[in-house]
């Protein structure tokens, strides 16, 4: 018989993409693993692996640490391990962000940073930081990530309302949009910057985005942010895929539209300020992960976030590497000059791509 | 079964619908038809909760409307829309499993049933074929058809149609709605959006015809498919035979008809007479060499 032959070759594809998913998701896990540890003993005191883990696994009690010394225990933990752990998170995040922009707002050239909302995070970090509001706490969180969440959403919503022509959203518009956004708001970082006398530095740090400085207590503080904005994200992996059919038929396959809609844009804002809050504007991480992804194993929302969260994650941990140990001497580059760097061709390539592929829209 | 009083409905600044009132019974198959912009796509979109009506009430099963959840809703209506735009690459068959989505639970995921559903839907469409291929890259009338395997997957009482068969060839035309004669017969109450008035009266038992988003005839297909009726709607000329097999009636449309009212408005050419028009249709090269100041004029009132 011809029918079930064609239907257990289908099945036998689909067991296929399932077993290579999930060999995906294992062995990317275990190189996330491989390159903490590899990256905590990179650096400009070299430390060799097996007193990297030593250090580490004294840290949190799993063996004793005496075969180590103090200090490199401390730069390991304190300094490497807490940075290392940090850049993987933010990682994690700006790639689940952009993946859920993508898919919420039908446009494959979104991503938090080319749609403004990682600048408009950061200008309300800058904000809050210039009114001293950074040392006050709003129901036990941090004041910058509320303010920077608030930017965050204020420029989504700016950039919205700019790509809007005619009713409709065009996709091209809405990078353009979000590129003006983006630099007048950076304009608006600089100023605030100068007026509170603060160093070039400071601005490049929100401008351009780095590590620099930053451990276990900026984690603590972005953690909730972040974790509240994934599981919103997340829960609405299934209604993301049928939002993919456009609203009305979206509704008619029984999604709230409107409630995914405002949940999964607050999420991926939550992320997005929760990251930029302690690592400032790091672009283009959100654009390749998910693109990576979905050429690989396609385009369902579901496992698009787990593989690009780990893409994420390993891709900004070894940027950060590079950023602390490309100049000589100990001076470190912003971390967004590497994600620039490497994702600018990139997002150049997709721009090509999909004019070549369906025309001009 | 659906049923639809005074029923206004429109987008924003732009009154649609103007008091359709309606009612489908369960086990029907209705053809709605009417020429381009009479509110047929935004009866659809009403009767699926999506458009809000202004005015008027619509109930589902004896439900309004208002009070089913949309989720609940999904479960009782399926629409296959005219067109759609994606912009991700999904394999067919993982568009038509979307169809199993009202019937998953609010987090679950799609079962080994659901993905036997959508296989068998695409397999009753012929679609099985697609079934890996990414949507963004197959044809026009493929999409459709794997639009209408998904609606199959939704496994619903009612059917909401929207010219689902307007990209496709004679041949998958005739293989669709005879699948939804087979389902109709089974059961499931069948509401049709066509173009295609032959394809209606071959299939659909009883037609509805919207004009400025009124219903001005709804009737049995025998009754209402009639000469005087068609050439009113749609303001064509147009001869009825029947169908040599089915001796369903079948609508013939005359050519020539539109630009002749035309010449006959008197805000065009007034001397120009239809029969002088159509001569020159047909026999170019014979009124082109007699070219008249008259004719001159005839050409210029059609441009």
């Amino acid at each position: 018989m011809h029918q079930p032959s064609r239907l257990d070759l289908i099945e036998l594809q689909h067991e296929k993409a399932r077993k290579r998913f999930v060999l995906l998701t294992i062995s990317l896990t275990l190189i996330s693993i491989v390159s903490v540890a590899l990256a905590s003993s990179i650096g400009r005191v070299p430390v060799n692996l097996s007193d990297t883990l030593r250090s580490i696994f004294s840290a949190v009690g799993i063996c004793s640490g005496d075969h180590v010394d103090e200090t490199t225990r401390t730069v390991i933990f304190d300094l490497r391990l807490s940075r290392v752990v940090l850049s993987a998170c933010v990682g994690m995040a700006l790639s689940v962000s952009g993946a859920a922009f993508q898919g919420i707002l039908r446009n494959p050239l979104a991503d938090p940073f080319t749609i403004g909302v990682s600048t408009g995070a950061a200008f309300g970090a800058s904000l809050a930081i210039f009114f001293g509001a950074a040392s006050l706490t709003f129901a036990g969180f941090g004041f910058i990530p509320v303010l920077s969440s608030l930017g965050a959403l204020a420029a989504l919503f700016t950039v919205l309302f700019l790509s809007r022509v005619d009713g409709r959203v065009r996709r091209d518009t809405m990078v353009l949009a979000g590129i003006v956004v983006a630099t007048f708001l950076g304009a608006l970082i600089s100023l605030v910057k100068s007026l509170d006398e603060e160093s070039v530095s400071s601005i490049v740090f929100w401008v351009m985005g780095s590590f620099q400085g930053r451990g276990w207590s900026h984690l603590g503080f972005a953690l909730p942010y972040l974790i509240i904005g994934l599981v919103l994200v997340v829960i609405h992996s299934r209604d993301l895929d049928l939002m993919t059919l456009g609203d009305s038929q979206a509704q008619q396959l029984g999604v709230d539209v409107s409630k995914t809609r405002r949940r999964v844009l607050i999420g991926a804002s939550l992320l997005t300020a929760g990251s930029v809050s302690v690592s400032g504007v790091i672009g283009f991480v959100g654009l390749v992960a998910p693109h990576l992804v979905r050429l690989t194993v396609g385009p369902d929302h579901g496992r698009l976030f787990i593989l690009s969260g780990l893409v994420g994650m390993i891709a900004l941990i070894w940027s950060d590497v590079g950023a602390r140990t490309l100049l000589p001497e100990g001076e470190e580059l912003p971390v967004g000059v590497i994600t620039a760097l490497l994702g600018g061709p990139f997002f150049c390539l997709l721009l090509k791509k999909r004019r070549v592929e369906s025309g001009i829209d | 079964m659906i049923e639809i009083m005074d029923l206004y409905a429109g987008y924003s600044g732009s009154e649609i619908l103007k008091g359709i009132s309606l009612k489908v019974n369960s086990g029907e198959m209705v053809g709605i038809l009417g020429p381009n912009g009479s509110g047929k796509t935004t009866l659809i979109n009403t009767m699926s909760g999506v458009l809000k009506p202004k005015s008027g009430k619509i109930w589902i099963n004896g439900t309004v409307i208002d009070e089913l959840e949309i989720h609940e809703l999904s479960k009782q209506i399926a629409v296959a829309p005219q067109k759609t735009e994606i912009s991700f690459p999904f394999k067919c068959f993982s568009i038509t499993l979307m169809g199993r989505s009202p019937h998953v639970g609010k987090w679950g995921f799609y079962s080994e049933n659901d993905k036997r559903i959508a296989l068998e839907a695409m397999n009753s469409t012929n679609t099985l074929k697609l079934s890996e291929r990414p949507i963004t890259n197959v044809s026009g009338g493929e999409a459709q058809m794997v639009t209408v395997a998904r609606v199959l997957a939704q496994q619903t009482g009612i059917l909401l149609l929207d010219e689902v068969t307007s990209n496709l060839d004679v041949s998958h035309k005739m293989a669709v709605f005879d699948l939804l004669t087979r389902m109709n017969l089974q059961g499931a109450t069948i509401i049709s959006v066509m173009h295609d008035l032959n394809l209606a009266a071959l299939y659909c038992n009883r037609l509805v015809f919207l004009k400025n988003g009124k219903i001005l005839l709804d009737g049995p297909t025998n009754e209402v498919f009639q000469q005087n009726n068609l050439r009113e709607i749609y303001e064509t000329e147009v001869q009825i035979s029947f169908h040599p097999v089915t001796k369903s009636p079948q609508a013939h449309f005359v050519p020539g008809f539109f630009s002749r009212s035309r010449l006959n408005n008197p805000n065009c050419e007034p001397k120009a007479s239809g029969s002088s028009f159509d001569n020159r249709r047909h026999k170019p090269t014979d009124k082109v060499t007699k070219t008249s100041p008259k004719n001159n004029s005839l050409v210029r009132g059609i441009q």
